[in-house]
């Protein structure tokens, strides 16, 4: 706790979203860059060019872009450079393999955490997941914090009763085409170690039998050599959301095993599952889970990384405050993955919920003669 | 649409010349359309909204040049008047030339502007005739004629003053115009504009419209100033023309033809005219109308983007009279053809394909040979019980692979009474979002039970479809449901089983809201054909019952009432390429009704397109109506725009779009409660969308829809609610109380239903 710098080296994708969630505006980033230099020569002629430089600045605006897996960090100088002058912009493109220092006037808690979860190696399970039903479907990739969008194929496949149906079979076959193109596109079977296809109705089959059939008849080593890593999963729908249902599915979940996100999806089931049995315990929304958290009556806490990212530094630590507190009361913390399906649930009910050890129905009570609803 | 303007900026001059360019070349005399955003649309004139007031009767198409100048004067009342008098008035006129009868009338109008309704219409015709079709010497003998001059007279004398120059065009042109009337004139033009032919469109609408503001601001003072100059006399005569012809033939091609000649041979005097003035004409002409703005933003920005503007419904169209659609709709879809959308559900394998299919089998719907066929090939396979429902499970997967219906399957068959429109629903559970497609086009609904020990049970408990289905028709606005209990074969026909049946079955319905009445039970058997179409007197089915058969049944159900007359939607459930570029659509007209050759809106893409052709069932019709179902032909569309869950609707009335809505739910046996933020697949006609629900405004009542509890922290099973949904992209919705059969949707999370609900409101 308290001031001080830390040098890290991101080696993969994530890397980026965790530092995505430990940068903070106002804080100083130094790292390694490339600036365009102009230089007058004394002529009169200018040149430009580009030089590498490593620079110091005082973050103003962060940005993470999930398709690229890119942080794109703006501030103004703060340190003297041969090619810099003070105070003037620079935006940042942290790069994969190269070392940057964080100069924090204050680490908490939560910070430190993501920075240890970010270092442990143990956890890495990279899915993909391939969400269809006909005519959509998403291509995603899931690793331990985030669940990426790789593609999206709508396709327009006439229905049936008509005399003829081949533009019925055509079209199915086109769109069956395309997912199997993003998917080739899309995914690096050498990072992968599983590919989930889920749909409802027969349609993750039917998909599966034509890429096999597809992928021997083009003789694509790629896709035979891992057939094994194909598990077909039913879900209710073709959409994102349903990746959730996905996760749940024992067959998926034995694979990912120990994983954030599998973790994250059970401990919302589990809320969830409270919510229906014994509503008295299972409490969302930041006012409601403080006034639990008073009575120390929180024995799981879930909570989304977007609280811990908010602008406003009064409202960072209140949350952090509550995960301290709820820790010191032997609670357990999870911090979801906003990117994850279940954390973008989560976002959407408030981004906090609880899990308590005995009912309050005395929350909901006191809440209605105040008529508050966290908003 | 509402693109910044910066009108206080902006030059005329080129503003203008864009617009004419634009009008030269681009369109000219042609009918196509042009359309407007809905906000817009307010503002504009419709050419069908006059007509509901009785405007355009006034306006017959083929009139005669000089007719419909008359009209522009007095519009209808004039010529009611006029009617009037003739009718009225004992005066018998004389046999005339076509020519002499042209005078006739202008001058009569004139006289009527200048007098009032003083004279008769056979006293002033009578004077006019005396006069030799002199204006001037008829005006005279008239108004010495009446007693009392006042102001009339001296009104009178005034015009008689300044008709010098316009006694000159009388006897040239035949049309009598008042220099005098000319700037109330002008201002008739003005509110004239509306009523043109209904070939017109609206941009040239407005254009006509500017450049006629400008000819007459400029071109008529041109005349007066250089009138002692004989050219620009001549010019000034040709000048004249302009206007009548524009008006009267309502071409700004020609017009602007005219222009021309004008400026050239007017020489210098009026070009310079026309230098200076356009400006302050233009800046007139559009302050004074809220088209043109309108129009002009159009002209400005997009030129490509064609948008119907209501003005320009294609001419073909017989809409302008709106009793005959309710009596061509009665002669067509009364009596013997009412139209009846039949939806067949039940738990899978109840056997609802094969119920159907030999249905339509035994009405004649399916061709012996293709029956033989069926036959054959399902014995081949050894499912021989299979061959009745690939009747309706025509797909290689449904029929051959899996054996389960997959998608909804579109017949159409006739009862005594009723042509129906069957729509077989799949019954296994991952296809409820294709079974909620089909039943939300369904104005009644057959719930097929498998009657056979232990599969009745097995779809009836939780986890079978037999609930949920009926539970989910009846929340799409169904509340007709013939029960076929099927497969009553299985168990000798016992008359207990069909008791046992139907006593779990009443308990069960009568909770879900249907009424008792509303209610028949049918035992029957799909496959062996017993009491679908007859009774076989023979079976021991007849030994204990006496009630209707299957299609007895069906023919018994009520036809529910038809938005006929509301402007039409229609939700678009499956998109095809039809013959060369066309694209064809199909659904439900869910209101109003359509003709080939109609225009209609696609949302949410706002794109206008032409109705080319309609198709109900397997034949090409002139006219469909609301409950039908349609196939269209479109043209003028790109393929990639269309989508299933798209609407079509009337320009004049677009849907409304939102992406937050209020609704009144009504939440199922659920597990887990309902509560904010939760995410949800959105059902509604044939779209599937996900939806979340950003606030639980309130707790209801179930029967009273009194509020228990305001903003609750979750809604349980089996509770009513307000909430706010809101979608990731703008839908098309149409509000509960606006069209009925359009307000409902249902929601659906992991595979099962959590709520049915009404759209209360759009927020956004």
């Amino acid at each position: 706790m308290g001031r001080g710098k830390m040098v890290l080296l991101p080696d993969e994708g994530e890397d980026m979203w965790h530092t995505y969630n430990i940068v903070m505006e106002g804080d100083r980033l130094r790292a390694s860059t490339i600036r365009k230099v102009q230089q007058a020569s004394v002529t009169g002629s200018s040149t430009s060019s580009r030089v590498r430089t490593t620079i110091t600045i005082q973050v103003e605006a962060i940005t993470f872009d999930t398709g690229a897996c890119m942080l794109r960090v703006k501030g103004r100088n703060v340190e003297e450079n041969q090619y810099i002058k003070m105070g003037a912009y620079h935006t940042v493109d942290l790069e994969l393999n190269r070392k940057f220092t964080i100069f924090k006037e204050q680490w908490d808690s939560v910070t430190i955490e993501r920075v240890e979860t970010a270092c442990d190696p143990a956890a890495h399970a990279d899915l993909a997941a391939v969400v269809m039903q006909e005519g959509l479907a998403f291509v995603c990739l899931i690793t331990s914090a985030m669940t990426v969008d790789r593609a999206k194929i709508v396709y327009n496949i006439p229905k049936k009763g008509k005399a003829d149906d081949t533009q019925r079979k055509k079209a199915i076959t086109k769109y069956y085409d395309q997912v199997m193109t993003a998917i080739l596109r899309h995914l690096n079977f050498d990072v992968v170690k599983a590919v989930v296809i889920a749909s409802p109705g027969f349609v993750k089959d039917q998909f599966f039998d034509h890429m096999m059939k597809n992928a021997v008849q083009t003789d694509n080593k790629l896709l035979l050599e891992n057939k094994s890593k194909f598990v077909l999963v039913h879900s209710s729908s073709g959409f994102k959301h349903s990746l959730r249902e996905v996760l749940e599915d024992p067959a998926v979940a034995m694979r990912l095993s120990d994983t954030k996100a599998a973790g994250e999806t059970k401990a919302l089931q589990q809320f969830m599952s409270l919510l229906a049995s014994d509503p008295d315990r299972a409490y969302y929304g930041i006012k409601h889970v403080e006034r639990a958290n008073d009575s120390q009556a929180i024995e799981t806490l879930l909570v989304s990384d977007t609280l811990f990212r908010s602008k406003d530094l009064a409202e960072r630590q209140r949350y952090v405050r509550l995960v301290d507190s709820v820790k010191e009361n032997g609670g357990e913390v999870r911090i979801f993955s906003s990117l994850h399906v279940s954390g973008e649930q989560l976002d959407q009910m408030t981004g906090v919920a609880a899990l308590l050890r005995f009912p309050m129905p005395e929350i909901e009570e006191e809440d209605h003669s105040l008529d508050s609803d966290s908003e | 649409m509402s693109r910044h303007r910066d009108v206080r900026n902006l030059d005329y001059d080129e503003e203008y010349d864009e617009a004419c360019d634009d009008d030269v070349y681009g369109h000219s005399v042609d009918d196509s359309d042009y359309g407007v955003s809905p906000s817009l649309e307010q503002y504009l004139y419709s050419q069908s909204r006059d007509n509901a007031h009785g405007f355009g009767l006034y306006f017959p198409t083929g009139a005669d040049i000089k007719e419909e100048e008359e009209t522009f004067d007095g519009l209808k009342d004039d010529s009611e008047d006029r009617s009037r008098h003739d009718s009225s008035s004992s005066y018998e006129k004389p046999p005339l030339s076509p020519e002499d009868e042209v005078r006739l009338a202008s001058i009569l109008d004139e006289l009527r502007n200048i007098l009032g309704d003083k004279f008769s219409e056979g006293e002033l015709m009578h004077t006019v005739i005396s006069n030799n079709f002199h204006l001037e010497t008829t005006l005279n003998a008239l108004l010495n004629r009446s007693s009392s001059g006042g102001p009339a007279a001296s009104s009178a004398a005034a015009a008689n003053t300044s008709f010098h120059s316009g006694g000159v065009r009388d006897d040239g042109g035949g049309s009598g115009v008042s220099p005098q009337s000319l700037p109330q004139r002008e201002k008739r033009v003005r509110n004239r504009e509306p009523p043109k032919p209904p070939t017109e469109d609206l941009r040239q609408l407005t254009l006509t419209h500017n450049s006629h503001a400008h000819t007459h601001t400029h071109g008529l003072p041109t005349h007066m100033d250089t009138s002692p100059a004989p050219s620009a006399a001549a010019a000034a005569v040709t000048a004249t023309p302009v206007i009548v012809s524009r008006g009267s033939a309502g071409t700004p091609k020609v017009v602007r033809g005219f222009d021309v000649v004008d400026r050239e041979g007017a020489g210098e005097t009026s070009q310079s005219a026309t230098s200076t003035e356009p400006e302050p004409a233009n800046k007139r002409s559009r302050s004074s109308t809220p088209v043109q703005p309108a129009n002009q933003e159009r002209d400005g920005v997009t030129t490509t983007t064609t948008t119907t503007t209501p003005a320009a419904k294609a001419p073909p169209k017989i809409r302008d009279k709106p009793v005959d659609v309710v009596s061509e709709y009665k002669s067509r879809r009364g009596g013997e053809q009412s139209l009846l959308n039949l939806v067949v559900v039940g738990h899978v394998d109840a056997g609802k394909s094969t119920l159907m299919g030999h249905v339509l089998y035994l009405r004649g719907n399916v061709a012996q040979r293709t029956m033989h066929k069926y036959e054959q090939e399902s014995r081949k396979m050894g499912k021989q019980s299979f061959m009745y429902a690939w009747v309706l499970d025509d797909t290689e997967e449904e029929s051959v692979s899996r054996g389960v219906t997959v998608d909804v399957a579109q017949r159409v068959f006739t009862t005594g009474h009723r042509t129906v429109t069957l729509l077989d629903a799949p019954g296994h559970r991952d296809f409820i979002p294709n079974m909620i497609t089909g039943a939300a086009r369904a104005d009644a609904a057959v719930l097929v039970v498998d009657a056979s020990t232990g599969e009745f049970e097995a779809g009836f408990e939780s986890g079978g479809q037999t609930r949920e289905h009926a539970l989910l028709v009846r929340s799409l606005g169904v509340s007709q449901l013939v029960v076929a209990i099927n497969k009553l074969d299985t168990v000798d026909w016992s008359e207990e089983r069909m008791k046992e049946v139907r006593h779990s079955l009443r308990q069960f319905l009568k909770g879900v809201g249907y009424k008792d009445i509303d209610v028949t039970y049918v035992p029957c058997s799909g496959l062996s054909g017993e009491n679908l179409v007859k009774r076989t007197a023979g079976e021991p089915l007849s030994a204990w019952y006496s009630g209707p058969t299957l299609l007895e049944a069906i023919d018994m159900l009520k036809v529910p009432e038809r938005g006929i007359e509301k402007p039409v939607r229609i939700c678009v459930c499956d998109v095809y390429k039809g013959q060369g570029s066309n694209m064809c659509v199909s659904g439900r007209l869910d209101a109003g009704y359509l003709q080939p050759n109609d225009r209609l809106l696609l949302m949410p893409q706002g794109d206008v397109v032409n109705l080319k052709n309609i198709q109900t069932d397997t034949q090409a019709d002139n006219v469909a109506f609301a409950g039908d179902h349609v196939t269209l032909t479109l043209s003028g569309i790109d393929p990639a725009a269309l989508h299933i869950g798209d609407f079509l609707c009337d320009p004049t009335s677009p849907i409304p779009l939102a992406t937050k809505v209020q609704a009144r739910i009504v939440v199922f046996n659920i597990v887990v409660p309902l509560i904010k933020g939760a995410q949800l697949d959105f059902h509604y006609q044939s779209v599937t969308e996900p939806a979340t629900i950003r606030k639980l405004v309130s707790q209801l009542h179930k029967t009273t829809g009194q509020t228990l509890k305001s903003r609750p922290r979750a809604l349980p099973k089996n509770s009513a609610g307000m909430v706010e949904l809101e979608f990731s992209r703008p839908l098309c919705l149409e509000l509960f109380r606006d069209f009925r059969e359009m307000g409902r949707f249902m929601l659906r999370t992991g595979g099962t239903t959590i709520a049915a609900g009404l759209v209360t409101k759009i927020l956004d």
